[in-house]
């Protein structure tokens, strides 16, 4: 078990090494000048080249590329164009508010979303079935931004429940975490039900119920087990989605995130900042993966790892 | 491996990454929205104000956004600063001697830092002369060229010599001064994230892209600030900055989106201010190709476009038409200039004195903006009735710029912003000595008669001379058309109405803070 686990690590090296050579030449490729964006309008062709060499701008990019992976091997990511302010601790200091936020919403979309999915499977064709699988494709079909904006306009402003912005405390939290988790929750749904349904037509559930098992027992100890196998592939995906929705979402809400610092750093063309941050993103999405991964010997237990 | 071990290892995995995330959640102290009817006396009055992006850099020698400068300007005093119509106004320098070969400043005695250190010339000097360095990498160093020398007279006397008379440079004194001690003790790094200044509010905590907390300087040279504490929160969505002003979250709200203005004008519990803006938005031409390097064909684009239309459907007919590069607040503005108001038949005239009566096929580049695609698909329809093709070219602002300084464009649509002495705008754009990369005279306008009264403008003290040159400077403008000028921008602030005494103002924003009291507290 821990020699796999130790193999899955060893594998996110070389994984995350390509991200970095993606990330890096996709925003080195970008048009536009850092340097003559950073020094505005009175900047002159002098004080450009002066930047640039400061910046290091003038090497090659493959020397550039090295120069800021080995960086990163060794803790030392970089100062932003911008602020001059220290990449990691400035990525560092952004990261809970994003994981809480990511965390919270895909609570809420693997909770409700299972749950929601299993009762339509098994009430398949009643009203109940009817009226998830219509939520669940408006779930897909709503922008994650106008329901966030659709939340604020009726919770904050005609309810006045919650507040429309910031982070300080629970409260906060609700709005933002349903918004990015609406459509996640649309999709596990889906997922769940028709998992549930090939599961709840196979002979060993018809075997259950001949042998008398009450239905809540076969529903959830039998079926439910192995369709979630596929359901945590899908969490899993999803929370990629999670991280590119939270640039959209934490804007909207103010959220002091890295998905709202990523926006801001862009428009700034803060090169470091924005490959640490997309940086960031990929090691999260690896990681969770390999936690999904670990998770499948958890509900399925006929996966060994070795 | 047993399957429970297995369990409890990804359980583990799973709470260690919940329990990093919520590691670091400390909120930020925030009160609630004070009711007035619940504040008690000695209850610390607080005010919320929401603005759209974070500050960048709170040294304001090297800050140049209109964040940073917002609120820079409750952090440091400068020596000078202006009104609304750009009349200049004693700060911490109660009086000023201008002459060509040198500025004079007499500062205010009893000026105190937030540390309780008093600012004498020695800080001035140190301010100016750091920007002044190339090392230190300030990006406004070219406008401070001008300065040869700074000269500590006394300890309340600060002199600036110039190697060659400049009017506008009393524009750029504005600038907070710093406290030379604390940049000498600390590096002047330190004042980038920790200001200390001789403003009205005390530097308290910044945590970047969530808050930025300030409390009263309670030895402020100009009377304590009623208000104990500030606190400036960057809501970057329109919609849920209103809400929070509605809400009571924030007592400051901006800046307001056009299509929010007729809403909050109807809203009771909002006291939405305006104010004239400090730019402009323009159509600018290539002006050394056919067909705009005829200005008959400039001509023809001014008459043929309904402006008016532009406004109320864009802006919601919040702007005004603008004529002039020269905002109509200012001293220098010219209002007699020639308009060329919408008219169709002029514009047919001109094209086909001009050769041009079939037409022709022009790119109109823009960078990613919802405004400037609408005034893009207005003129694109509008300009279609004279045989005038425009394809749209919507680029990302980098790329955008990029081909803007390489001259690669037939027209573009651009505005021009934070305008004060007329010369840093209109000398960059229409002076022939400002074409790209160094200059901002896009469009290769070139005029000699405009080079020599903007050089003029510039070296002349006396205020009403410079008026005259630029009256004559816009007229030939607009003669010229040099640009096609759409409208002048306007700006809005949603206040709560238990906000007194404040006035949102088009520079300086909220600088009123200082005055400015919560009602019922």
């Amino acid at each position: 078990m821990s020699t796999y686990i130790g193999r899955r690590i060893l594998q996110l090296v070389p994984t995350l090494l390509g991200i970095s050579v993606i990330v890096f030449v996709l925003i080195n490729l970008t048009p536009g000048d850092p340097a003559v964006l950073m020094l505005g309008e009175f900047a002159t062709p002098s004080e450009v080249e002066r930047l640039r060499g400061l910046m290091g701008l003038d090497d090659p990019l493959h020397v550039r590329y090295f120069r800021w992976i080995g960086g990163i091997v060794t803790g030392d990511w970089g100062q932003s164009y911008q602020d001059r302010r220290l990449v990691l601790p400035a990525l560092v200091s952004r990261m809970p508010a994003t994981m809480e936020l990511v965390i919270a919403s895909m609570l809420i979309s693997a909770g409700i979303g299972t749950i929601v999915g299993v009762l339509s499977a098994v009430y398949q064709d009643t009203w109940l079935d009817n009226v998830v699988r219509a939520g669940s494709f408006l779930g897909i079909s709503m922008p994650n931004f106008w329901v966030g904006i659709m939340l604020i306009l009726l919770l904050a402003l005609h309810l006045r429940l919650l507040p429309a912005s910031g982070r300080n405390g629970l409260a906060n939290l609700v709005m933002p975490a349903i918004a990015l988790g609406t459509s996640g929750m649309a999709v596990i749904t889906r997922i769940t039900r028709s998992t549930m349904l090939e599961v709840i037509r196979m002979d060993y559930i018809r075997t259950a119920r001949a042998k008398g098992l009450y239905e809540r027992t076969v529903i959830y100890k039998h079926a439910l087990k192995p369709a979630l196998t596929s359901v945590l592939t899908v969490i899993g995906l999803q929370l990629g989605f999670r991280l590119g929705g939270s640039v959209i979402i934490e804007t909207v809400f103010a959220w002091p995130g890295l998905g709202r610092f990523a926006y801001l750093r862009m428009m700034q063309r803060d090169y470091p900042m924005i490959m640490g941050n997309l940086l960031i993103f990929a090691g999260l999405f690896c990681l969770v993966n390999l936690i999904v991964d670990l998770l499948y010997a958890v509900v399925d237990p006929r996966v060994r790892y070795s | 491996m047993t399957r429970r071990r297995w369990t409890g290892i990804v359980t583990i995995m799973i709470v260690a990454l919940f329990m990093f995330s919520m590691s670091a959640c400390a909120p930020p102290e925030e009160a609630e929205p004070v009711d007035p009817d619940e504040v008690e006396p000695d209850e610390p009055m607080e005010v919320r104000v929401a603005y759209s992006a974070d500050a960048t850099n709170l040294d304001p020698r090297l800050a140049t956004d209109v964040s940073s400068g917002l609120v820079n300007d409750l952090f440091y005093d400068g020596l000078i600063m202006w009104d609304a119509a750009l009349n200049i106004q004693p700060l911490v320098a109660e009086d000023y001697d201008l002459t060509e070969e040198a500025f004079t400043f007499y500062l205010r005695e009893g000026v105190l830092f937030h540390d309780g250190e008093e600012l004498t010339a020695e800080d001035v000097k140190y301010t100016f002369d750091t920007i002044r360095d190339p090392d230190f990498e300030a990006r406004n160093l070219p406008l401070y060229e001008p300065i040869e020398e700074i000269e500590i007279i006394d300890d309340y006397t600060v002199r600036f010599h110039l190697s060659e008379p400049n009017a506008p440079l009393i524009y750029y004194m504005h600038v907070g001064i710093v406290p030379r001690h604390i940049a000498e003790q600390e590096g002047d790094e330190f004042l980038q994230t920790n200001p200390i200044g001789a403003g009205p509010f005390e530097f308290v905590e910044w945590s970047p892209n969530d808050y930025i907390e300030m409390v009263a300087h309670e030895d402020y040279w100009g009377g304590a600030p009623n208000i104990d504490r500030v606190v400036f929160k960057p809501i970057p969505e329109d919609t849920t900055r209103r809400v929070e002003l509605e809400t009571g979250g924030v007592h400051i709200a901006f800046p307001v989106p056009p299509e929010d203005v007729q809403r909050l004008k109807d809203d009771p519990d909002v006291d939405l201010q305006e104010q004239p803006g400090s730019g402009f938005e323009y159509i600018s031409f290539d002006h050394t190709q056919p067909p705009f390097d005829d200005r008959h064909v400039r001509q023809a684009i001014a008459y043929a476009i309904d402006r008016e239309e532009i406004i109320d459907h864009v802006y919601w007919g919040l702007r005004d038409v603008a004529y002039s590069p020269i905002i109509p607040q200012s001293w220098a503005h010219n209002p007699d200039v020639p308009r060329f108001e919408y008219s169709p038949e002029k514009a047919m005239e001109l094209l086909a004195e001009a050769g041009y009566e079939d037409g022709f096929d022009v790119e109109l580049k823009i960078s990613e903006s919802d405004p400037r695609r609408e005034i893009s698909e207005i003129l694109q329809y509008e300009l279609a009735d004279f045989g005038i093709d425009i394809t749209i070219i919507e680029q990302e602002w980098g790329a955008f710029y990029d081909d803007i300084l390489e001259m690669d464009f037939d027209m573009f649509i651009l505005g021009w912003s934070a305008q004060t002495d007329p010369d840093r705008g209109v000398y960059r754009q229409f002076h022939s000595d400002n074409f790209p990369p160094e200059g901002a005279n896009r469009q290769r306008f070139s005029n000699d008669r405009v080079d020599e009264l903007l050089d003029l403008a510039r070296t002349t003290m006396d205020v009403d001379q410079r008026q005259g040159h630029y009256y004559e400077v816009q007229e030939i403008l607009a003669e010229e058309q040099s640009y096609v000028y759409l409208n002048y921008t306007v700006d809005f602030c949603a206040v709560s109405p238990q906000l007194q005494d404040f006035e949102y103002q088009t520079y300086f924003q909220l600088f009123g803070l200082k005055d400015a009291y919560l009602e019922g507290e």
